[in-house]
């Protein structure tokens, strides 16, 4: 493939620079990929291979300097950029739970992929996958899984594709693929990606950046078979006493800091987005179908609070309706507890958080997505609690109103819920954490859920005077929005 | 600045500028006039008698408490929009601050209530949603010790400071409709009768003392924080040299 490097890159770092805690990930960094080129980063353990590559995939923002991807900014708020972006790291960014082809299917409704029906029958075809796209991608070995994350990233057809130590975990036949796979997927493409395995590198790259300690400290032209020639270079330069300045690579042929023009990437329309959310909403309740997590623990729980609330109040009969709305409340807070706290958690410890991140969606999309899921598993387990405490406490709570009542309170529980479960879901300690934010500013639901309820049951003709359910939707429409305002600080880079 | 004499200022005080020297004394003497109107300008309540004095220090504490949260929502936003740790400082400065100052009113509160009310606790509104509002900011500051990553935490415990104060009127509401209405509830209120203008006098010129002294006690919180700051930057600096060397 001929390169030509005086077209306009498709990725452009300017001094790049990335601190993470007490250590320099990058330093000064600056580099262009233009069509069509292959770009290998090499260097140490430590170098700073993942983190640029995280860069300029825009998981992470960089202390200092400018990333640009088709000439869109990719700094905080912008999404547009995704498009142009196809990602493979170390973490893989499927759901184990979802089967090869749902994975796919998922990814190009995030990417909202026109022809993803014959891309994935040639992807999986090339990468000999096609046996397998019914199977759960849990149940893949780590190899095809590795097949699976590259079909994940070269699916969206993108202008840049970054995958970090692409080879790791392939079979020597499929790793000889690898450059054919490239030119039959991804031949306009500007390809970067790190690796270890410098024979790789000479055969898929033309060009090599050689990093130590975060900073640039060689550039090289590569060709097929010169692998031991590398290798002494990469030694030369690895050894080398000081880093050498980015300065001293010749700018003229990194071309940086050019202006480069949108290559015609643009951020998902209305529609796009309703799509996009219709398709993360499918994906949780698929999953949830599948594993049956969420909903039937939550009911359990809910049920297991009603028991133990009602053994710890005695109180006289003409109480009982009052003590059941309480009940009934009380529960769903614990209820909203653990279920917001999972919804997050379980994709950061799956890393499929990175795969949401990733998509160019908006993140008060991803947020609004995952309340609405919260609601519809909230409601669920609500209605179970009514019936259960209705039994249990023989007041006759099953009537429209109090459903209508239910679904409400369940829709401001949701939106707290999921906004406080995202906080929480990457701190130390969240299970503890998260009922000590949650629960004070979630206490006027209780309030008013318990005050409606009373209402409904006319135990206190009074509370009917009061909007107590005007203060839920107020609640709710407050809470969406302030989520939907500030989830992209919530997610972060 | 004479050598000498900044030597011999006690640590606090050391290094400084006119403009802090004016605000401690200003402070000192707001501090001194507002204990000396509790006790001796203001006249001596009728029903409560001299346990009534305590209401100066304790409406005085709780608008500083409501100031100091009010200006974490505030400098949370302002991080957010601009991403300065400056602002993060100011307003874990400030929750830290809030924090303590409500806990000085659920205290006094509750002592003032012991001898008045015969009870250290009631639900009323007020009492029921300063004490909801003592719990988020406590959480605030508990989520900050919870997160590793310095961006993190600073964002993080940015949303939940906006969310937290944008809840309170809410809260208060809620809270206020609800106890109003409930039967069993009885509402007490630490509401005389009305101010006498000695007793006006006297509450703002205590506002105005502890105003002051939210200030001072910003201006060291935030000092503390920048030379934390600073001393994690030097052994960040020396951690880079060692390895580079």
């Amino acid at each position: 493939m001929q390169v030509d490097r005086g077209s306009e890159p498709v990725a452009s770092a300017q001094s790049l620079t990335c601190r993470l805690g007490r250590t320099f990930a990058l330093r000064d960094v600056s580099l262009d990929v233009v069509r069509c080129e292959r770009l290998a980063l090499l260097g140490p353990n430590g170098s700073g291979k993942t983190t640029l590559l995280k860069v300029l995939a825009g998981l992470l923002a960089p202390t200092a300097g400018k990333v640009a991807v088709c000439g869109l900014d990719t700094g905080r708020g912008h999404v547009a950029f995704r498009r142009g972006i196809g990602y493979a790291g170390h973490r893989p960014h499927h759901y184990p739970d979802l089967t090869v082809r749902e994975n796919l299917m998922m990814v190009s409704r995030f990417f909202l992929v026109d022809n993803y029906v014959s891309r994935m029958d040639r992807l999986t075809r090339d990468l000999e996958m096609e046996s397998h796209l019914d199977l759960r991608a849990g149940a893949l070995s780590r190899g095809q899984q590795q097949r699976l994350a590259l079909a994940i990233a070269l699916l969206p057809e993108p202008r840049l594709l970054l995958l970090d130590e692409p080879e790791a975990a392939l079979d020597a036949t499929t790793r000889s693929r690898l450059g054919w796979i490239f030119e039959s997927h991804a031949r306009d493409s500007g390809i970067i990606f790190a690796t270890h395995d410098l024979a790789s590198a000479s055969e898929l790259a033309q060009r090599a950046l050689i990093l130590r300690r975060g900073s640039l400290v060689g550039e090289l032209p590569l060709q097929a078979g010169g692998a031991d020639e590398l290798r002494e270079r990469v030694a030369e330069a690895v050894r080398a006493p000081r880093a050498v300045s980015p300065g001293a690579i010749n700018r003229d042929e990194t071309q940086s800091g050019r202006q480069i023009a949108n290559a015609g990437i643009r951020a998902a329309g209305r529609v796009g987005t309703i799509k996009q959310m219709i398709a993360l909403i499918g994906k949780d309740v698929r999953l949830e179908w599948r594993t049956r997590e969420i909903v039937p623990a939550l009911a359990v729980l809910s049920l297991l609070m009603v028991i133990a609330f009602s053994l710890a109040f005695v109180a006289p009969a003409e109480d009982v309706p009052a003590v059941a709305a309480g009940v009934l409340w009380a529960s769903l807070i614990f209820a909203t507890l653990v279920g917001g706290l999972r919804s997050f958690s379980a994709e950061r410890d799956q890393g499929t958080i990175e795969a949401i991140v990733l998509a160019p969606v908006l993140r008060s999309a991803i947020y609004l997505a995952k309340a609405a899921v919260n609601f519809a598993f909230l409601t669920v387990v609500g209605l179970l609690t009514l019936v259960s405490v209705a039994v249990l406490f023989d007041v006759e709570l099953i009537r429209w109103e109090m459903i209508g009542l239910l679904a409400l309170g369940a829709a401001a529980l949701s939106s707290v819920g999921s906004l406080y479960g995202a906080v929480t879901a990457n701190v130390r300690a969240r299970e503890l954490l998260i009922p000590v934010l949650l629960l004070p500013v979630a206490l006027p639901i209780l309030i008013a859920g318990v005050a409606a309820t009373l209402s409904v049951l006319d135990v206190t003709s009074n509370a009917a005077q009061f909007p107590w359910m005007g203060l839920l939707a107020g609640f709710l429409a407050i809470m969406a929005s302030l989520g939907a305002i500030l989830f992209d600080h919530v997610l972060g880079d | 600045m004479d050598r000498s004499v900044e030597a011999g200022r006690p640590g606090l005080l050391r290094g400084a500028g006119a403009s802090t020297l004016v605000l401690w004394a200003t402070t000192a003497i707001a501090m001194a006039a507002a204990l000396y109107m509790m006790f001796l300008y203001a006249p001596t309540e009728a029903v409560q008698g001299d346990l009534q004095r305590l209401f100066y220090v304790h409406m005085s504490t709780a608008l500083i408490g409501y100031v100091g949260f009010f200006v974490t929502f505030l400098a949370g936003a302002i991080y957010l929009a601009r991403g300065s740790v400056r602002w993060d400082r100011l307003a874990r400065a400030s929750a830290i601050i809030g924090v303590v100052f409500i806990t000085i009113v659920l205290i006094t509160g509750c002592l003032w209530g012991t001898k008045v009310w015969g009870a250290c606790w009631t639900w009323d509104p007020r009492l029921t949603t300063t004490l909801i509002l003592w719990f988020i900011y406590v959480g605030y500051l508990m989520l900050r010790g919870y997160v590793d990553d310095p961006q993190a935490r600073m964002r993080l415990a940015a949303i939940v400071g906006i969310v937290g104060f944008v809840v309170v009127p809410i809260n208060y509401m809620s809270v206020y409709w609800w106890r109003s209405l409930h039967p069993q509830a009885t509402v007490l209120r630490p509401e005389g009768p009305g101010l006498s203008s000695e007793m006006l006098i006297t509450l703002l010129v205590t506002m105005a003392a502890f105003l002051l002294l939210y200030v001072v006690l910003l201006r060291l919180q935030l000092k503390l924080e920048s030379l934390i700051d600073e001393l994690g930057e030097l052994r960040f600096r020396r951690l880079l040299q060692e390895s580079d060397g």
